[in-house]
């Protein structure tokens, strides 16, 4: 038998999960559909008088996936800060990657696939309800989504950034046994001051003279002087040095978090 | 089986066990008796991998307990003083938890249920405290781990389920099993552990088996005044002092636990003498 993945395991840690919490999850399904169906209302409908964008529709989505779940994510140990809860969870037969496979799947992968769903019901009944009653007849307009414009390009960014904030939810939820949302976003927010200092700071120090080019590449350039604007120097990180970096940038950090919470896990003590 | 050896852990500044070393065997029910916050609960959480040792050495079954391997986890079974049960119905609990114990047995877990007396369709939330831990032991019985540590399982129980309980352990001990039983309610386990363990300050204070203390001391109602001085503890009551004399003559007769955890705990050298 395989201490750390056990399929078998797993589906039944699963199953196991489910069995004690669907009412809950059912609960948390209906209560996502209602706010979804305000939020769209108030914010789509009612403040969109005469031009109905079908993207507004999607920055709700994004907004509402990014707010509901880390709050959804901060509950992914919240068991753990109760003793005895805490402690049948560490004392049941099943690994802790089998625990954290189980939890990420609830809190991230699963809530992610119903969020979405609910959206898209939301959607579809809001959007039939413009087109043929609220604006049928009227100068209103709708507007359907450009996929080739700024939201195509936005939209897969944010997946991936979700699912990286997601697993750093899960980290605070194992780290703060108390208000574990509102204190992983302080340090979510003190973490990423400090980074943005320190980035700020080192370029200051190490390429005072230098403008800073974000792109498609990191790029550092030198001008001849203030009067002349043209480029005398121009340093950028090698295609296969960026690419790999901007690859790391955007898929590296759910891994890290996922990593730093199994470990912190095996250290849980109770 | 269980094997504790140079056992150090402390709660900050508050040591708990400097250096305790316990051997415990298979086909016993062990009795871990103790004042309240010698450690008798956090040695079983160390037993159990809940919490690690600071330094010395946990042997569970080849297992090293901090790993919480879940090869050793489904050979271990824990009923902790206060414990968790989700809100579903008992079908539901052992739907989702029983496939996790290999040696989950649904008869002798229907007939220990039986025996509690809880009814069958009833749903985990609404049943009272002592209904719930009743649940809990008769599931760990069922799983028939080779270890199972109860904390405090009498606590909650009415005198009817105290019985029961006895009666429900004393079936449920077989020579690969290893039950080790914390209370402070001595009375609540008298002719039901085999091995009394008693702990205090981080150390183990008394270790003996039944029999063993049964034949080295003698539990007896005495009138005899020069019987009672010469007794290593004494009680005076209504019908006569109860005394624990050295049985120096090898008589047959019971065991007051509490009686001997009260005389351990006043006048240890002497009971120990006993023993030398």
């Amino acid at each position: 038998m395989n201490a750390i993945l056990s399929f078998q395991r797993l589906s039944g840690l699963i199953r196991k999960q489910w069995i004690e919490n669907n009412r809950f999850y059912l609960a948390a399904s209906l209560a996502l559909f209602g706010l979804l169906s305000l939020a769209v209302i108030i914010f789509w409908i009612l403040m969109n008088r005469s031009r109905f964008e079908e993207k507004d529709l999607y920055f709700i989505y994004l907004t509402g996936l990014f707010l509901a779940g880390t709050i959804f994510a901060s509950m992914g140990f919240i068991h753990l800060g109760n003793k005895e809860k805490g402690m049948s969870w560490l004392t049941f037969p099943a690994s802790h990657t089998e625990k954290l496979i189980t939890v990420f799947f609830y809190h991230s992968v699963l809530f992610f696939l119903v969020y979405s769903a609910c959206f898209l019901l939301v959607k579809w009944l809001v959007v039939a309800f413009v087109k043929n009653y609220y604006i049928a007849g009227s100068q209103d307009r709708f507007v359907p989504v450009n996929w080739n414009g700024e939201l195509g390009t936005i939209l897969p960014v944010m997946l991936i950034a979700f699912l990286a904030i997601q697993s750093l939810y899960l980290l605070g939820s194992l780290y703060f046994k108390q208000y574990s949302f509102i204190k992983t976003t302080l340090v979510m927010i003190c973490l990423a001051g400090m980074y943005i200092f320190l980035v700020a700071k080192a370029y200051q120090v190490f390429f005072p003279d230098m403008g800073l080019q974000l792109g498609n590449n990191i790029e550092l350039r030198r001008h001849h002087d203030p009067a002349n604007f043209a480029i005398y120097q121009s340093y950028s990180l090698g295609p296969i040095v960026a690419n790999t970096l901007e690859l790391l940038l955007k898929w590296a950090w759910a891994p890290v978090f996922l990593l730093i919470t199994w470990f912190r896990l095996g250290e849980k003590e109770i | 089986m269980i094997k504790v050896q140079d056992l150090h852990y402390s709660y900050g500044r508050k040591p708990v066990f400097s250096g305790l070393s316990l051997d415990l065997q298979p086909g016993h029910i062990y009795g871990l008796l103790g004042k309240n916050g010698t450690g008798k609960s956090t040695l079983l959480r160390v037993i159990s991998g809940l919490l690690f040792a600071q330094r010395g050495e946990v042997n569970v079954l080849g297992f090293n307990p901090v790993k919480r391997d879940p090869r050793f986890l489904r050979q271990v079974f824990m009923v902790p003083e206060e414990f968790y049960l989700p809100n579903t119905g008992i079908e539901s609990y052992l739907l989702a938890n029983a496939g996790f114990y290999p040696d989950f047995n649904r008869s002798q877990f229907d007939a220990y249920l039986k025996e509690f007396t809880i009814p069958a369709g009833q749903s985990l939330q609404e049943m009272s405290y002592g209904q719930k831990k009743k649940f809990l032991v008769s599931f760990g019985l069922a799983c028939n781990t080779p270890v199972l540590l109860m904390d405090e399982p009498t606590n909650g129980l009415d005198i009817m389920s105290k019985s029961q309980f006895r009666k429900v352990m004393a079936g449920a001990v077989s020579d690969n099993k290893c039950i080790l039983i914390s209370t402070h309610q001595v009375k609540d386990l008298e002719n039901l552990i085999d091995r009394i363990t008693i702990i205090d300050e981080g150390n183990i204070l008394f270790d003996q088996t039944v029999g063993n203390i049964s034949s080295k001391l003698h539990f007896k109602i005495s009138f005899d005044s020069d019987e009672v001085r010469s007794a290593i503890y004494r009680e005076n009551s209504l019908k006569g002092s109860a005394v624990i004399l050295i049985n120096e003559a090898g008589e047959e007769g019971g065991l007051d636990l509490e009686m001997l955890y009260k005389a351990i705990v006043t006048n240890k050298d002497a009971v120990q003498s006993a023993f030398k």
